[in-house]
């Protein structure tokens, strides 16, 4: 009687243990390096007890005979949204398979895994890997489409087939002719390196290395689902969608990153003030754009930022003196040009541009990716 | 059990110092700071008020009637210390927690005939 009740005891505290890990695993967003470490490497072969199919990140749980007896992972996986670009399902993997793992081990040595490899033993196939799905570019560049009225379109023309702009050729700010070594992510390999990425304040230095040093897990769209404001809403591979509004004069940008919210790129030359009721004292994600056509080029003016948030991968800090002038360009119909000239006075001590191209995803709608718990 | 209701009462401050604090990912200085002064004869609670207009910090220490107007402060962001200068006050003091909105800053005040330690923390 007396060993039921501890093995119930024991049962009970590894259950809510295992329910523990599962809901810190399930509730964190991060970025990849702030919770694991490329250079703690983690080879396993385990049992699958369970796929969690979930935004923002897929785990899988499996048991791992040890020395110590059965030990839990969580393999954490890309979006499902991801997943699914490469052709995998919630049940490519079924409770029960045995899989193997190699991947970085969680920086604060808890039993969790960033799978970079998983292969399924007995077959020895790959398992939820990602491949590139970047859409294969004509050979012959396809013509420009415009509208009826001769201006480029942006995105869509009416009657066209949906589609939206993604695969940036650079995911990380970084001031044009500066060569640095940065990931993906934004995070650099030589902190000395730092001061190169843009001009930036003493202050401003000091965070920026400060964000670098903590691998950027405080970044607040990951943490707390904040928008990414400013040039950073196309540097993610989650797409932007330009739909342009002719009649009321004014582009909506459906982005694609952060929580799947919007922008409006006014183009009929109002002013860039708030609202009729008086909101200028309110600043913004996004600011307030407002827009002009030179030729075949689209000139957007934005200011009126807030400050509760990062405006690049890799922890560019920024203030609300911050102006932008973004310009746009579409040479052919897979194409956007995109560059931006920053000004903040408060961060920087000049102005600063960076530059870099988008590709067209036709045939689609923009990715529904929400930076929130919700089964996709 | 007490143990538990420690634990959980920490728990429950940390969440709600969290929760109540806006984000301020720009200048780390800007914001409201409250917290004390030890041994001011003057009364020892102590409001900040920073700001950075691009260029320097400016602010004010206890808004009111009888408020004291940040002459001059500099901040080291190799080492994120500080030295603010106030009427016939000066502050040196280190921030802690950067990276969170409820970052904090201690150190030690001086005034005309007192001095002491402060500790202010970003509401």
């Amino acid at each position: 009687m007396i060993k039921r009740s501890r093995l119930a005891d024991c049962f009970s505290a590894l259950s809510l243990g295992v329910l523990t890990l599962g809901a810190t695993v399930a509730l964190a967003h991060h970025p990849i390096e702030a919770k694991f470490d490329s250079t703690q490497q983690a080879t396993m072969t385990g049992r699958v007890t369970a796929v969690d199919w979930r935004n923002p990140h897929t785990h899988v749980f499996i048991n791992v005979e040890s020395a110590n007896g059965i030990e839990n992972w969580a393999i954490e996986l890309e979006s499902p949204i991801v997943l699914r670009q490469s052709g995998w399902r919630d049940d490519s993997l079924q409770p029960g398979d045995e899989i193997t793992v190699e991947g970085m081990r969680a920086r604060d040595g808890t039993r969790q895994v960033w799978a970079e490899s998983l292969i399924l033993a007995g077959t020895g196939h790959p398992v939820y890997t990602v491949t590139d799905t970047k859409p294969a570019v004509p050979l012959a560049p396809r013509p420009t489409p415009h509208w009826p009225d001769g201006s480029i379109a942006l995105g869509s023309t009416n009657g066209a087939v949906d589609g939206y702009w993604s695969f940036p050729s650079e995911t990380v700010l970084v001031e044009d002719g500066v060569e640095v070594d940065v990931d993906k992510y934004g995070m650099l390999a030589n902190i000395d390196d730092a001061a190169k990425v843009a001009p930036l304040q003493p202050w401003a230095l000091g965070v920026y290395k400060h964000r670098q040093q903590r691998f950027l897990q405080e970044d607040p769209m990951w943490l707390n689902c904040k928008p990414p404001g400013g040039p950073r809403q196309y540097q993610s591979n989650l797409g932007i969608q330009l739909l342009e509004d002719k009649e009321n004069s004014r582009i909506f940008a459906l982005i694609g990153s952060g929580n799947h919210n919007f922008r409006i790129i006014y183009t009929d030359g109002r002013a860039q003030t708030g609202l009729v009721t008086g909101d200028d004292d309110n600043p913004l994600y996004y600011g307030r754009s407002s827009a002009h056509w030179e030729g075949e080029t689209l000139v957007i003016s934005t200011k009126g930022f807030n400050e509760d948030f990062w405006f690049s991968n890799g922890g560019l800090p920024h203030t609300s003196l911050l102006e932008l002038e973004e310009r746009f360009t579409r040479p052919d119909a897979d194409t956007l040009q995109y560059a931006v000239t920053i000004n903040d006075p408060g961060a920087y001590t000049r102005a600063w541009s960076a530059s870099w191209t988008m590709q067209w995803v036709g045939g689609e709608e923009l990715p529904v990716h929400f930076c929130q718990n919700n089964r996709q | 059990m007490r143990f538990i209701f420690k634990k959980m009462a920490i728990a429950a401050l940390t969440l709600g110092l969290v929760s109540g604090v806006s984000a301020q990912e720009g200048h780390p200085v800007k914001g409201s700071w409250i917290g004390e002064w030890e041994g001011n004869p003057n009364g020892e609670s102590i409001l900040m008020v920073m700001d950075w207009d691009g260029d320097k910090i400016t602010g004010v220490i206890n808004p009111g009637t009888d408020d004291l107007k940040i002459d001059s402060a500099t901040l080291n962001a190799d080492d994120w210390t500080i030295h603010i200068e106030a009427g016939d006050y000066e502050l040196d003091g280190k921030f802690e927690r950067l990276e969170l909105p409820n970052r904090s800053l201690t150190g030690t005040w001086k005034g005309d005939n007192d001095s002491g330690s402060f500790e202010v923390v970003r509401q």
